[in-house]
């Protein structure tokens, strides 16, 4: 943030005898605090959205009751409901892992929060390894679905977790070949160079052969997040539930929450690698990093609803015989273009 | 298969008797090796309600109502079956507008128990979307039911001579208008399901059939015709109004799931043309033949034979001359189906067991009885 | 066929009548699995139903065979003991023999020998007695 706006909170809080570090500490916590509270928030809507959503594409109305008409606190009901939950614990289950796995999964899908641009100002942290981050963090949920699967000593939950290992290695070789080709093209890890990269409206996307690096972040994102037609390790029509099929209450209520937030980052990602991020004419750029971000979620949420999923050895063969081939390729077309001058 | 290495072990999952994809109280034991299938054992009985002992003590009017709640997804199958059977025994045949109405009560049936099947394979596949779209559509059909029969599922309309009562006002029309949209509404299903590259990757060439292997189980109705034996009972030993009706086998020769699910999906549009038939030829006339109070049959046995929405549905009816049934036997196409389910899942991984069970299209309730 | 059948089987087939669409056998137990290889050789290729009838007086099981082409139905009764009846097993002549008869094994008590796996199909596995028998009481 403004050095001389840190300066002066410095002092002052120099002058009620505590030392500059406090203020460190205290803004960390409060930076940390901003960013949960949004991602909750964020969360809540974006179930609404998506039980408003597939209600109108399957003919129903969706929640109608709880806040209004459009039923926009029901989120926050059944919140409340699955708090209130019996805390469940399987026998034969270990205990520590199967404490241990929610967090696994929680916590580094809140920690990439920490580098969306919401605009040019708003960045917790402008990481100089910005995708890197995002790409060494990123993989730690999947370990804690292993660990959930594991743990609960329930074969379907193990079949899972099995999947969600074997989809969630697969799926990430292709991710980060397409986020190369960014990085490639913008010159730089960091993600606030990769937006002033995209500056006056020459987004990513608009720039050959950047689409196929798009195509390939959406298609691969959707395989991260578990959702359909990638929605294996869940699978609720062969595995009831697969890797959280033994949790219940608010340990489930994590695993809930960190899938949608982990939705969310994608598709905001997905928006700053390729969109521009906050980019745009008129409307405040935190308000246009919403908007894009919120695009490519009901995208994504728009081909859940419509297609079937996939077995699991067709969704590792899709990766690894069609998705990593296309990787390689973009990224030799976008280092081709990049030292062509072009794009 | 390639000899493996690292020593593995065989895994026994149980899918059921609560699953969301097991269409009922069904419990598969699978042997699994890793995802492979290598052993199917399915246990039956959970749904298991003494029906054909409770039939013997009853007259043969009280045993209709016990017929709907065997395969409860196409009631009026079931109901003819056994009405046949009853009625052959008694030597009487029903009027001709009766006759037509019950072609009418079955086709709709068909129709009703394919979107349930389309909806719950599709849902088993994670198309959510298509099962509310069938849902919607068999809604239609149960305003239908609940205006003739006043009931939505179980209508024990076709009764021992004729039918309960005749349709009422407006039925028609409404008939007709539903035979109007429903070939609109498959085409949206064949837009978003058939033609879809995933749908197809998870059935094409899945949980072959072999139609010998079929024949040897007793397997019938779409299950078997999915495999290209062209075996309809309408055709084969047509009842009621069939014979002067103009429709077409559907059959497939590929004995996969796809095939199943398309023989399906034909039907529905080949019932379409059936109902119009029936709805422009309906006679006047009587709806029901003089049986008199008590039903009794002179001794002897006979086999109602119907082809149910999942294929041969046959009542075994032995009588001593008594108003009481002495044996009521429910052939359950199901039944036998379930039988060749262990050969049709081997070597096929879990998910795959999901799309081979949806695609024969069971009904717990007239396998257990 | 059936004068082929009668000729070849004369000694196991009791009585033979023409109903309708059916041909009605009574056959005495040892020979039926020989009887259904004969018929389904000849035609009689789906095996629709097997099931058993107490009148009260008799217990019998019945076979029923039908051929496509010709819309042929085969009944074929077998009289069996009320206790311990025993009957040669169809499984090695149609696979699908295998389930209709545990259902009768389980409702009726009739064992058949050379059946891989009979055990109760529709009743719990420690259920005691046969329901379906006219002796047994709901």
């Amino acid at each position: 943030m403004n050095p001389s706006l840190y300066q002066r909170l410095v002092t002052w809080c120099a002058g009620w005898g505590l030392p500059a570090w406090f203020f460190d500490a205290v803004w960390m916590v409060a930076m940390a605090a901003m960013v949960t509270v949004f991602v909750l928030v964020t969360v809540l809507v974006l179930v609404w959205v998506e039980r408003k959503i597939s209600a109108d594409m399957q003919s129903r109305v969706g929640p109608n009751r709880v806040g209004g008409r459009f039923g926009p606190l029901q989120t926050v009901a059944d919140t409340i409901k699955l708090l209130l939950k019996e805390d469940i614990f399987p026998s034969g289950a270990d205990r520590v892992v199967f404490w241990l796995a929610p967090f696994v999964v929680f916590v580094p899908t809140l920690m990439v929060f920490m580098v969306l641009p919401f605009s040019g100002k708003w960045m917790v942290a402008d990481l100089n390894l910005g995708v890197l981050f995002v790409v060494a963090v990123s993989a730690f949920p999947v370990i804690g679905l292993i660990m959930a699967g594991w743990s609960s000593n329930n074969k379907y939950a193990i079949l899972g977790a099995m999947r969600a290992a074997a989809q969630g290695l697969s799926y990430e070789i292709p991710l980060v070949l397409s986020m190369v080709c960014v990085v490639v093209a913008a010159g730089s890890l960091r993600l606030g160079d990769i937006v002033s990269a995209q500056s006056g409206g020459r987004w990513f996307i608009l720039r050959f052969p950047l689409q196929l690096a798009f195509l390939l972040y959406f298609i691969t994102a959707m395989a991260e997040v578990n959702r359909v037609p990638f929605d294996l390790p869940e699978a609720e029509s062969e595995l009831v539930s697969g890797y959280h099929v033994e949790y219940s209450g608010m340990r489930f209520a994590f695993y809930f929450l960190s899938e949608f937030a982990h939705l969310f980052f994608v598709s905001a990602f997905c928006a700053t690698l390729f969109l521009g991020a906050w980019e745009g004419p008129w409307l405040p750029p935190a308000v246009w990093f919403l908007v894009k971000s919120y695009a490519i979620v009901i995208l994504i949420m728009w081909i859940r609803w419509t297609v079937p999923r996939l077995r699991i050895d067709q969704v590792m063969g899709f990766a690894w015989k069609l998705l990593v081939p296309l990787g390689l390729i973009a990224v030799l077309l976008t280092g081709l273009m990049k030292v062509r001058g072009l794009g | 298969m390639t000899q493996s290495l690292t020593p593995t072990e065989h895994v026994i999952l149980n899918m059921g008797p609560q699953h969301p994809s097991t269409h009922g109280v069904l419990r598969l034991q699978l042997e699994l090796e890793g995802e492979v299938v290598v052993g199917c054992r399915p246990i039956i009985g959970y749904l298991h309600r003494g029906i054909e002992k409770m039939a013997e003590a009853r007259t043969y009017p009280q045993v209709l109502p016990y017929t709907d709640r065997l395969d409860y997804l196409s009631s009026s199958s079931n109901n003819m079956a056994y009405v046949q059977a009853v009625e052959k025994l008694l030597g009487v045949e029903a009027p001709e507008r009766a006759q037509y109405l019950r072609v009418i009560s079955l086709e709709l049936n068909r129709i009703a128990s394919h979107l349930v099947f389309v909806a719950t394979f599709a849902n088993d596949l994670a198309a959510t979307t298509v099962f509310l779209y069938g849902i919607r559509e068999r809604e239609m059909i149960m305003d239908l039911f609940e205006m003739w029969a006043g009931a939505r599922l179980t209508q024990s309309w076709i009764r021992i001579g004729g039918v309960a009562q005749d349709i009422p006002d407006g039925f028609v029309d409404q008939a007709r208008e539903f035979c109007r949209l429903l070939p609109k509404r498959l085409e949206e299903y064949d837009r978003i399901l058939t033609g879809n590259r995933i749908f197809r990757a998870r059935t094409e060439g899945v949980g072959i059939l072999p139609p010998d292997l079929g024949l040897d189980y007793g397997a019938s109705g779409p299950t078997l015709r999915g495999s290209g034996v062209a075996f309809d009972i309408r055709r084969s030993e047509p009842y009621e109004a069939y014979p002067a009706l103009d429709f077409e086998i559907a059959t497939q020769p590929t004995c996969d799931c796809l095939g199943r699910y398309l023989v399906r999906m034909e039907e529905m549009r080949q019932s379409v043309r059936i109902i119009e038939q029936c709805l422009d030829r309906l006679p006047e006339g009587e709806v029901t033949a003089k049986v008199g109070r008590t039903i009794r049959p002179p001794a002897g046995e006979a086999y109602g034979r119907v082809e149910s929405p999942r294929g041969e549905f046959g009542c075994y009816v032995v009588s001593d001359g008594s108003p009481q049934p002495v044996r009521v036997r429910f052939r359950a196409p199901s039944f036998f189906h379930l039988g060749v389910l262990p050969q049709m899942v081997q070597g096929w991984k879990v998910g795959d067991v999901v799309a081979i069970l949806g695609s024969i299209d069971i009904v717990l309730g007239e396998v257990d009885r | 066929m059936i004068e082929d059948l009668q000729n070849q089987f004369a000694e196991a087939i009791q009585s033979a009548e023409q109903v309708g669409r059916e041909l009605r056998l009574r056959v005495s137990a040892p020979r039926v699995p020989d009887i259904a290889r004969f018929c389904k050789e000849h035609g009689f290729t789906y095996l629709a139903d097997i099931t058993a009838v107490d009148t009260g007086t008799e217990l019998r099981v019945v076979y029923r065979l039908v051929n496509l082409e010709n819309g042929q139905h085969l009944v074929i009764s077998v009289p069996a003991a009320r206790t311990g009846g025993r009957l040669p097993s169809l499984c090695r002549v149609f696979q699908g023999a295998e389930w209709p008869e545990r259902e009768v094994y389980d409702l009726f008590g009739v064992r058949f020998d050379g059946h891989p796996d009979l055990r109760r199909i529709l009743l719990t596995d420690d259920w005691e007695g046969h329901p379906l028998l006219k002796t047994s009481k709901t």
